[in-house]
């Protein structure tokens, strides 16, 4: 039997309130006589009180309880599971996640399931089949169809993924997609049992494999030195003890050292990794177990990364300290157009690196320049060209704007500006005598801010607030993305490549270029390890590993399905409630006879 | 309520069933009731030697042919019953389940039926704490169409006082007769008095005591206030089984002490739990106890 409204059991609290209501009934009944006189000699008897109370926790009360119960059941909506004789369709779903690669005493069980899927599938000869291959991604392999054959050699072509589990909703989705509600036998072949409600779902559950696994891989530098902690933790979900190594590897140096777990615990191990450059890093556990996916962790390093600005024109030191000024950022100016200091691969290659920022100081860019661009008294070709200086004046804001943050503009003294030509729309920030001496715009290939006033020819040099120009200038602008929030992801997970600049190259695990990666904004992983990005402003690992839910011991998830008779057709469920809602029918009755055949009318 | 009260296939069974008087009964109109007093009537009753004045009639003048000697048959003297039936309709009556006073009006209705059918002249008269208006003794159907009216809409009020009651009956009626007293008797101020008063004048007095089966066996327990009906007057007690053994015991002491004072004085007591059938008192009790033939 089963509860299709299983949540409103909950009306069974009202119990309570049967209960409560039963112990407020006044504590002294009235009981009507013709003559007192006869009750007058009467004592009071001390075991009433205990009368009493067996009469109140009586039949009438296990009766009214009983009542209730029966009629929230009936509302629970109770049905029989019931088996039909006859399949008209049924789905195979089969568990392509990474966990069905585990290697048990009867071989993989992805095989056992695909054999299993096999025998269905001849038993179901005659039957409109459908295959599923369900994990995170759920695929139909084989639509409703009676091509036996062509069923048959769909399940033999698959393969477990490295992928995580699916969810019951993906599933209903899916089958609702391809077969509305007309599956009556859904045959869901997987390692562990899934809470999943499908009218006629069928669990068919592989031999379990005990398993060890590293569930939490991390790396950080401390301080300014390169050396590297890794921090590894080990869960043996085994029934036996487990001792053996875990072992942190950058490639080239590996450090390790040993475990011991007892059954069912987990424990964590903290190496330390001298003197290395690396990003990228592999944990592993020997001696690896029936399920190697999750022996093995991949992780990269969160590493300082230098805000690289190109300089082009005059230097001025007043602005390249105030650029330099702010400790979040490690700038890196570079005034010879030379590649500045960036990321290496494996090979040790160089590789060229966009700038953060670009600062154009008296001098005119062309107007193809790109990306952030700062104007110092500078131009802009065809957008903003700088005329005769003249006469400053006082400086007023015209707006309120995150580049004028905590910057007291009635300090600011301009004594000479020049005459502008803007062949762009653009914010004023700041003005003289109504010309913009700050601005600000935007367009599909920059963002540009011109300061036009020559630096000298204003007191910004020996003022405050030209350093709280240029943190507000460098927090405008943003910078290249770091591995920052490139740490671990899943396979399959979506990883956004935006604001790497341009993406040339994605190289997988094995050092093979992916196809059609030139321009892609996401990387979707199919299989664990480190791949490698190219992008315009540096290279960059990602670390994916075999989803965590993959680890976890397979039992105590929920109870596992009957298995069904060879040949039996679909469970269904036949709603009981109407009988519940007459037993309660019939309780009530009896309450109010035992009521009426107890409780004197006088003493009621 | 009345095919409650007059059930055409009871009052078949009450067909047969007539009063019985016994002793010396002083009536003033001929009826169907023998008299130890001798009279006119076709029932031969005795001899005895002639005396001056009597009716030349009766003399038996085979016995005189015969044994010389005149002797004049004497015949029993039929007189006619007036029974009365006091009905308590305090407001305890309206216990009991069934209700006492139901039971009670079922009874007096058939006493009166049983009255009527036997040419007698039948009367009701409801009593509280003193004699309520009711139908004097009278003959006929017409009158028993009269009781009937009275019985079904007897309202259950009032205190209870027998005595006090019985003194106002005999005040109001000057005539002797059968008279049947039917009440829970359960009166605090007695009633002893009032049925000695009764009996001192002549009445043959039959006392049918009516209770409720939940009066004398109360099925309750628990902390209850026991509330007298006729007074409010109330009192909370705790009742077990023990404590109904009390009660028990207290009201068997009160039937008890009923029943030696009616047969002291030699007047027919019945006790009737309402929940005992009608046709088992009248036709097994009454009869066996000689109050219908």
């Amino acid at each position: 039997m089963t509860l299709i409204h299983a949540s409103s059991l909950a009306l069974l609290a009202s119990g309570l309130l049967v209960i409560l209501l039963y112990f407020l009934r006044p504590r002294s009944r009235r009981y009507d006589v013709a003559a007192l006189y006869l009750w007058q000699a009467v004592r009071a008897d001390p075991q009433a009180r205990a009368a009493t109370l067996r009469q109140r926790l009586g039949v009438l009360l296990l009766l009214q309880l009983l009542f209730t119960g029966l009629i929230v059941v009936a509302i629970a909506g109770p049905a029989w599971l019931q088996r039909s004789a006859q399949v008209t369709a049924a789905a195979i779903v089969i568990d392509v996640s990474a966990s069905m690669r585990a290697v048990g005493p009867e071989g993989r069980l992805f095989d056992e399931a695909q054999r299993e899927a096999i025998r269905r599938l001849e038993e179901l000869a005659a039957t409109t089949v459908a295959v599923v291959a369900f994990a995170a991604q759920c695929e139909v392999v084989v639509s409703p169809s009676s091509d036996a054959i062509a069923a048959r050699q769909a399940v033999n072509a698959l393969e477990p993924t490295w992928q995580g589990d699916g969810t019951g909703e993906a599933l209903v989705a899916v089958l609702r997609g391809i077969g509305g509600e007309a599956f009556d036998r859904v045959i869901l072949l997987t390692d562990r049992p899934f809470p999943i409600d499908i009218p006629g779902l069928e669990t068919w559950i592989a031999t379990d494999v005990e398993n060890t696994g590293i569930t939490a891989f991390h790396v950080r530098q401390p301080g300014a030195s390169s050396d590297v902690e890794a921090f590894v933790r080990v869960r043996n979900a085994a029934s036996a003890p487990w001792q053996g190594t875990v072992a942190v590897s950058d490639g080239t140096t590996r450090v390790e050292t040993t475990l011991s777990l007892p059954p069912f615990a987990e424990d964590a191990a903290f190496l330390t990794m001298e003197s290395t450059e690396a990003l990228a890093f592999t944990a592993s556990i020997a001696p690896s177990d029936g399920f190697p996916g999750d022996d093995v962790r991949y992780a990269t390093l969160r590493r300082s990364a230098e805000y690289v600005v190109r300089w082009f024109g005059p230097e001025d030191p007043y602005v390249a300290a105030a650029l330099r000024a702010d400790p979040r950022r490690a700038v890196v100016i570079d005034y010879g157009g030379e590649s500045p200091p960036g990321n290496a691969d494996s090979s040790g290659a160089a590789l060229p690196v966009a700038p953060d920022l670009i600062v154009a100081h008296d001098t005119t860019l062309r107007a193809t320049t790109s990306g952030n661009v700062l104007l110092l008294h500078a131009g802009l070709e065809g957008l903003l060209i700088l005329g005769e200086e003249q006469e400053g004046g006082e400086v007023r804001a015209m707006v309120e704007h995150p580049l004028l943050r905590d910057i007291d503009t009635a300090a600011l003294r301009v004594r000479e500006r020049p005459a502008l030509q803007l062949g762009i729309a653009a914010t004023p920030l700041l003005v003289v005598d109504r010309i913009p001496i700050l601005l600000t715009w935007e367009d599909s290939s920059r963002r540009v801010v011109a300061w036009t006033p020559s630096i000298q020819r204003t007191n910004l040099p020996i003022s405050v607030d030209l350093p709280l120009l240029a943190r507000n200038i460098l927090d405008s602008f943003g910078r290249a993305p770091t591995m920052d929030a490139i740490r671990w992801h899943a396979v399959r997970e979506v990883v956004a490549l935006v604001g790497f600049g341009a993406i040339l190259e994605i190289r997988d695990p094995r050092g093979a270029s992916l196809p059609g990666a030139a321009g892609a904004t996401t990387l979707v992983a199919e299989a664990p390890g480190v791949y490698w990005i190219t992008a315009e402003r540096g290279r960059y690992p990602v670390a994916v590993n075999v989803p965590l839910s993959e680890s976890e011991p397979s039992g105590g998830l929920a109870v596992e399905s009957p298995l069904p008779a060879v040949g039996a057709g679909p469970i269904k469920p036949l709603p009981i409630w109407s009988a519940f809602a007459a037993l309660a029918l019939l309780v009530l009755l009896a309450e109010a006879a035992v009521y009426h055949r107890i409780v004197p009318r006088r003493a009621r | 309520m009345s095919e409650q009260l007059l059930d055409p296939q009871f009052l078949r069974q009450l067909g047969n069933l007539r009063f019985i008087v016994r002793g010396r009964h002083k009536g003033h109109l001929s009826g169907v009731h023998s008299s130890r007093r001798a009279g006119v009537s076709l029932e031969f009753a005795d001899y005895r030697a002639y005396a001056p004045g009597d009716d030349l009639r009766y003399v038996d003048w085979n016995v005189y042919g015969r044994l010389d000697r005149v002797l004049v048959k004497s015949f029993v003297h039929e007189v006619d019953l007036p029974v009365t039936i006091l009905l308590d309709t305090s407001a305890s009556m309206h216990l009991g389940r069934p209700r006492k006073l139901g039971y009670a009006a079922r009874l007096a209705a058939a006493l009166a039926y049983l009255g009527v059918h036997g040419m007698d002249r039948v009367g009701v008269y409801p009593f509280s704490d003193r004699l309520h208006p009711g139908l004097p003794p009278r003959h006929g159907l017409r009158q028993m169409g009269h009781i009937v009216r009275l019985l079904q809409d007897l309202p259950a009020s009032g205190a209870t006082a027998i005595d006090e009651a019985l003194e106002q009956y005999v005040g109001h009626s000057r005539e002797s007769g059968l008279v049947f007293l039917l009440g829970d008797m359960l009166a605090e101020r007695g009633y002893e008095r009032g049925i000695a008063r009764l009996q001192h004048r002549g009445d043959r007095v039959v006392v049918v005591q009516i209770l409720g089966r939940d009066e004398i066996d109360p099925p309750v327990e628990g902390n209850l206030r026991i509330t007298e009906t006729e007074s409010a007057a109330s009192l909370e007690l705790q009742v077990g089984r023990h404590a109904l053994l009390q009660y028990r015991q207290r009201l068997r002491e009160e039937l008890a002490r009923l029943e030696a004072f009616l047969a002291g004085i030699r007047i027919p007591y019945f006790l009737a739990p309402t929940d005992a059938p009608l046709e088992e008192l009248l036709h097994r009790r009454f009869r066996d106890a000689g109050v219908l033939q």
